[in-house]
């Protein structure tokens, strides 16, 4: 081998050697990456290759208490372009005019939105549109329309309980009423899945990736009767028109419970589109705006007054003018030396100043401070305030005469109702609330609200006088418009100055607030029209409002359709009219016949003699034109326990012991519990539990 | 006639054969199997269907290639000799056709078709170039004259004296003419990372055919610190001051160590000065130009999510069609210069542990196939060697964050039909001439 070979050679080994050489320096780095890094490297890895994303949960529906859905999610597209696709331009107006056809706006709003957005390739034009016209907006083909599909909270019941329930932002979070209120619960919590994400950014579902469920959002059961409510409203907006005034606000409630039942508040919304109106229509004037009662204040100084011991319904009070501590005061006529019945319905200033001086300052503001005045009543509402209510050492030495018919204060209408709903159920003082029921969609669980008694504002006695003289103003006072002949009416008018700036104008406000039936009351009822035109007294503006719910409402509770029927004829029902089949099973069977008696059914018993109902046909719940008979079968053994959740508990303990069961109760109100349930065999010994203790 | 004579073959010189044949085929076969894992993995669906066919298109390459490889054996030994020249025209040709009339993907015009078949000439060009240089060089063993290596020194130097091969210094010139004239056009076709390969043959082949170690170094030094200097001053300013050095200590001719500290200080003072010589958006071009599959922004990211997906494979990998990274597009160039992070993934350190033992038993089994031929076997095994070296150094290198983003492919790994039959026909030269040396050999030149 020649020289050169073994030189050639030589330098092939060397290339061999940086082979050697440099192989090592990237398999040590392969080793550091993979075996020693490589936990790391994998974990780095995963950050960016997956993503947790959130499952959106379920806000929850509004329901009233009879079940009709008030609020829920439906798919709803919204509307928006693309200005900057070509032959978007051309056909830009067409689109507008389109859009105007659905939502009623004006076509050029939509022309000055597109061209505030600039250059932004992405402007909103609408939301909630219906699935069905975004297909047919899809099927047109427009240039630059861009439609996005939406869960979306709707109002199927539009502007009705508008300000009861609220609305929602954008993002379907409540800003008002019971959205907000409850919103945390409502919205429930999103649930989270892991997905893979590629280098462009697009998700991809993982096969068996772990995932947390959605906590879906509680649903809510509102206290309200849509019924109820679409009457009151109806009304409410009739009488702010008929006055010709700005505004009305109408409030029924269960004294015995503080249920709101209807809540009216005018001018209104419809909750779908709260931005289509003046931002001042979507306040709760109800609880947001303290105002001076005027004279349906003076409650609280008969009430004080009574309560106190140092009046007498038949004491005499003078009438018509009077100075106290230099200031005049001047009735509309002089009636002479009246009785505190006769001040009331009459409304006399006078009078009610005289008895506020027998009453004292004291006995005035603890009253005022015991129904609620000058605090917040804990309504489940956002937003609400607690009025003015001065401290007796911050009066001056007019204020007693001033309060005594209702200024130098400032309530709120609800609070106003709940001190007439004390009076109503026997002195009192309830928590209003507005969520009966909240129910938990991923676990079944239920929360039912229980009536929360605040205090004992005055005697049962006390009360019971009030109620009298409450019923006297609508008998033959202030209130005699609000006057049914079916139902007794129990009420007291205010017609209030509006102060503004500091000055008592020539504008006023209306008020009636009062309950019925003035006996046994089942609902308290507050009716307030601001600023009417023309005639301003409340009796002549808001009581013929206020009877004319009270009559309608009549109609609807059992109770009062009970006291109803003695005048009422069962036959001079339409004949189309048609009832639900009350549940008679186990009821004694005399209470079934008075039960069927109140609903205008005939109840035919198999055996003549008495028992307890074991069957019944129809069925509860059917359907039944009004007059039809209900066959019933009886035994003269107690049959399964009925249901008497929800009945008075007197009227409960009255019908098992008239049976020769006895009963062991608590508390009083009305039935929440029963033991045992509905449907078993009748026990030695029933235990009911009520309301409130 | 020619009696054909095995005994003169050892037991290592047929093992040797089925080393650079099985590990060749392994090699090609990791391809595949990456490049089904890119093309028809979990995530492919989302691709289009060009690039599922890709699979496809490749197997249809490698069946060219195995025709090449199986003509390159049925052609005469010194047909490779002789065609040398007329080959590296040829090829040239193609690149200025390529240059001309070529097509433009990604930014370079390096693709020329036929119809619809696309290939790369500047793939083809390597064979070209490596046959012209071989040819010449070992052309130069028939000169009878000696003259010395410089008219400053009259004595030749050690390894000179024994192996004269290149014994001036201007003797060296047309090689390196035949490989600057197709990175010039390489260049002018954008196709910047193929080009800077090219200039591997130059000291590859010089040194094979005598150049002294210094001088050796001395090339490739200034290039190299250049490049560092682009990354990091430091590194380069350490590498110019450790190579300087080498060569001061190797080379016994001082004025290689004076020039080569002068080139260095150069190249180190001219990366230093670019920032305060050119304006931002030129020094983020050169930037670009010393990273060319980057734009200047996304520097360092593509490292990220390669070195990401090899780390993230362990040792044992996550398993065929598995790789999360690789799957959901993390990895750039997945098919091409990041194919090695799709096996780093997938297979682990078992996966890369083999690729690098495969390309190690080939690049041995070429060096011995070459150092048992002739002169120009040798040049050509030296050629193919440190173009492969250089290729996998690079490219594993770039994938492990050890090196800067050059586009350089994995050979016979990464896709690309053209690289694959040329690196396939490198191989088989070297093989093919081999086997003519155990063989009788008919023509000495080889």
């Amino acid at each position: 081998m020649s020289k050169e070979s073994v030189q050639m050679r030589r330098r092939l080994l060397l290339v061999g050697l940086i082979l050697l050489l440099g192989f090592p320096i990237l398999l040590g780095r392969l080793v550091q990456i993979q075996l020693l890094e490589g936990f790391r490297w994998r974990q780095l890895g995963q950050q960016q290759a997956y993503r947790h994303v959130d499952i959106p949960a379920r806000r929850g529906a509004i329901y009233d208490s009879q079940g009709r859905v008030l609020a829920t999610l439906e798919v709803r597209y919204r509307v928006a372009v693309d200005p900057k696709v070509s032959r978007f331009a051309e056909s830009a107006s067409a689109l507008y005019n389109r859009l105007a056809q659905f939502s009623g706006r004006d076509p050029d709003f939509y022309a000055r939105r597109v061209r505030q957005a600039g250059s932004a390739r992405y402007v909103l034009l609408e939301s909630g549109l219906p699935e069905q016209e975004a297909r047919q907006l899809e099927r047109e083909r427009w240039p630059g329309l861009i439609l996005e599909r939406r869960l979306e909270r709707t109002y199927p019941y539009r502007q009705l309980a508008a300000h009861v329930l609220g609305y929602v932002n954008l993002e379907g979070n409540g800003v008002a009423g019971v959205e907000a209120y409850y919103d945390s619960l409502l919205r429930g919590h999103p649930g989270r899945r892991l997905v893979r994400r590629d280098r462009l950014g697009r998700l991809r579902p993982l096969v068996g990736a772990p995932e947390v469920e959605p906590h879906h959002g509680q649903d809510v059961v509102l206290t309200l009767d849509l019924r109820k409510q679409a009457i009151v409203e109806a009304e409410l907006a009739n009488g702010v028109r008929t006055a010709g005034a700005d505004w009305g606000v109408a409030i029924l409630m269960d004294p015995h419970t503080g249920a709101i039942r209807a809540w009216a508040v005018y001018p209104t919304y419809d909750p779908n589109r709260p931005g289509a109106v003046p931002v001042e229509w979507l306040r709760n004037r109800a609880i947001t705006d303290p105002l001076e009662p005027g004279s349906t204040f003076k409650l609280v100084t008969a009430l004080a007054a009574l309560e106190r011991g140092v009046v007498r319904p038949e004491m005499r009070f003078p009438s018509g003018f009077g100075v106290f501590r230099g200031i005049v005061m001047r009735d509309p006529e002089d009636w002479g030396a009246i009785s505190l019945a006769e001040a009331l319905a009459r409304s006399s200033n006078v009078a009610l100043a005289h008895v506020a001086e027998r009453a004292g300052k004291g006995a005035l503001y603890q009253m005022a401070r015991n129904l609620g005045f000058g605090s917040r009543t804990g309504i489940d509402l956002p937003g609400e305030v607690g009025g003015r209510l001065k401290k007796p050492s911050q009066w001056s030495g007019t204020t007693l005469y001033w309060m005594a018919i209702g200024y130098e204060v400032a309530v709120t209408p609800l609070q106003l109702l709940c001190a007439y709903a004390a009076v109503a159920n026997g002195g009192l003082l309830m928590r209003p609330y507005l969520v009966a029921e909240r129910r938990d969609p991923n676990t079944g669980r239920r929360w039912i609200t229980r009536p929360q008694v605040t205090r004992r504002v005055c005697s049962p006695e006390s009360a019971r006088i009030m109620r009298e003289l409450l019923m006297q103003v609508v008998e033959r006072g202030t209130g005699v418009r609000a006057r049914l002949e079916e139902l007794s009416v129990a009420g007291k008018t205010g017609t209030a100055k509006v102060v503004q700036e500091g000055r008592y104008e020539a504008q006023y406000r209306a008020m009636f607030v009062g309950f019925f039936p003035a006996q046994e009351p089942r609902a308290v009822l507050l009716v307030m029209i601001g600023h009417p035109r023309g005639a301003y007294y409340a009796g002549e503006v808001v009581a013929p409002v206020f009877r004319r719910i009270a009559y309608r409402l009549g109609g609807l509770m059992p109770d009062v359709q009970r006291l109803l029927a003695s005048s009422a004829q069962a036959d001079g029902y339409p004949a189309e009219a048609r009832l639900p089949v009350p549940n008679l099973v186990g009821l004694p069977l005399e209470q079934a016949q008075e039960l069927c008696a109140a609903l205008y059914l005939k109840l035919e018993a198999s055996e003549e003699e008495a028992g307890w109902v074991q069957e019944q046909q129809p069925r509860p719940g059917t359907l039944v034109p009004v007059g039809s008979a209900v066959r019933v079968r009886s035994l003269r053994r107690p049959g399964p326990m009925p249901e008497l959740v929800g009945l008075p508990l007197r009227w409960a303990v009255e019908a098992l012991e008239r049976s020769g069961v006895r009963v062991r109760w608590e508390g009083w109100g009305k039935v929440v519990r029963q033991e045992p349930n509905p449907g078993a065999a009748i026990p030695p010994r029933v235990h009911l539990i009520a309301g409130w203790k | 006639m020619r009696a054909v004579d095995y005994s003169i073959q050892g037991r290592g010189a047929s093992r040797v054969w089925y080393v650079v044949l099985a590990s060749s085929l392994l090699l090609i076969a990791w391809g595949f199997v990456a490049l089904y894992s890119i093309t028809h993995g979990p995530a492919a669906e989302q691709l289009g269907s060009a690039v599922q066919d890709s699979f496809l298109r490749q197997l249809v390459w490698f069946g060219v290639g195995l025709g090449v490889v199986g003509g390159m054996f049925l052609i005469p030994e010194e047909l490779y000799y002789r065609l040398a020249y007329p080959l590296y025209g040829f090829t040239l040709a193609l690149l200025v056709a390529t240059l001309l009339w070529g097509r433009e993907v990604n930014g370079a015009k390096a693709w020329l078709y036929f119809g619809p078949i696309g290939m790369q000439p500047g793939e083809f060009m390597k064979i070209g170039t490596l046959l012209a240089m071989a040819r010449y060089l070992s052309g130069l063993q028939h000169r009878s004259a000696f003259v010395s290596f410089s008219r400053f020194r009259p004595q030749p130097s050690r390894i000179q004296r024994y192996y004269p091969l290149l014994s001036r210094l201007t003797d060296g010139m047309p090689p390196v003419l035949f490989v600057l004239l197709p990175v010039v056009l390489l260049i002018l076709q954008n196709d910047t990372g193929t080009a800077l390969l090219f200039l591997i043959f130059i000291p590859a082949l010089l040194f094979g055919s005598g150049l002294s170690v210094g001088i050796t170094l001395a090339m490739i030094s200034p290039v190299v610190v250049a490049y560092a200097g682009l990354i990091d001053l430091r590194a380069a300013l350490l590498m110019a001051l450790v190579s300087v050095i080498a060569i001061g200590v190797v080379e016994q001719e001082r004025v290689v160590a004076v020039l080569s500290a002068l080139f260095n200080g150069i190249a180190l003072l001219g990366v230093f000065a670019l920032p305060y010589l050119l304006k931002p958006h030129q020094v983020a071009r050169l930037e670009a130009f010393a990273n060319p599959e980057l734009d200047p922004q996304g520097v360092g990211w593509n490292v990220l999510q390669a070195q990401m997906a090899i780390g993230s494979g362990g040792i044992w990998g996550k398993g065929f069609l598995q790789g999360a990274q690789t799957q959901a597009g993390f990895v750039p160039a997945r098919s091409t210069d990041f194919v090695f992070a799709v096996i780093g993934e997938e297979f682990g350190l078992v996966g890369t542990v083999s690729v690098l033992v495969l390309y190690g038993g080939l690049l041995f089994g070429l060096l011995h196939m070459a150092e048992r031929g002739g002169l120009f076997t040798r040049l050509l095994g030296i050629g193919v060697v440190s173009l492969f070296l250089a290729h996998v150094v690079i490219n594993v290198g770039m994938n492990t964050g050890l090196m800067p983003v050059i586009g350089v492919p994995l050979p016979l790994i990464s896709y690309g039909g053209s690289a694959l039959v040329t690196n396939m026909a490198l191989i088989a030269l070297v093989a093919r001439l081999y086997r003519a040396h155990q063989r009788q050999l008919r023509f000495r030149s080889l």
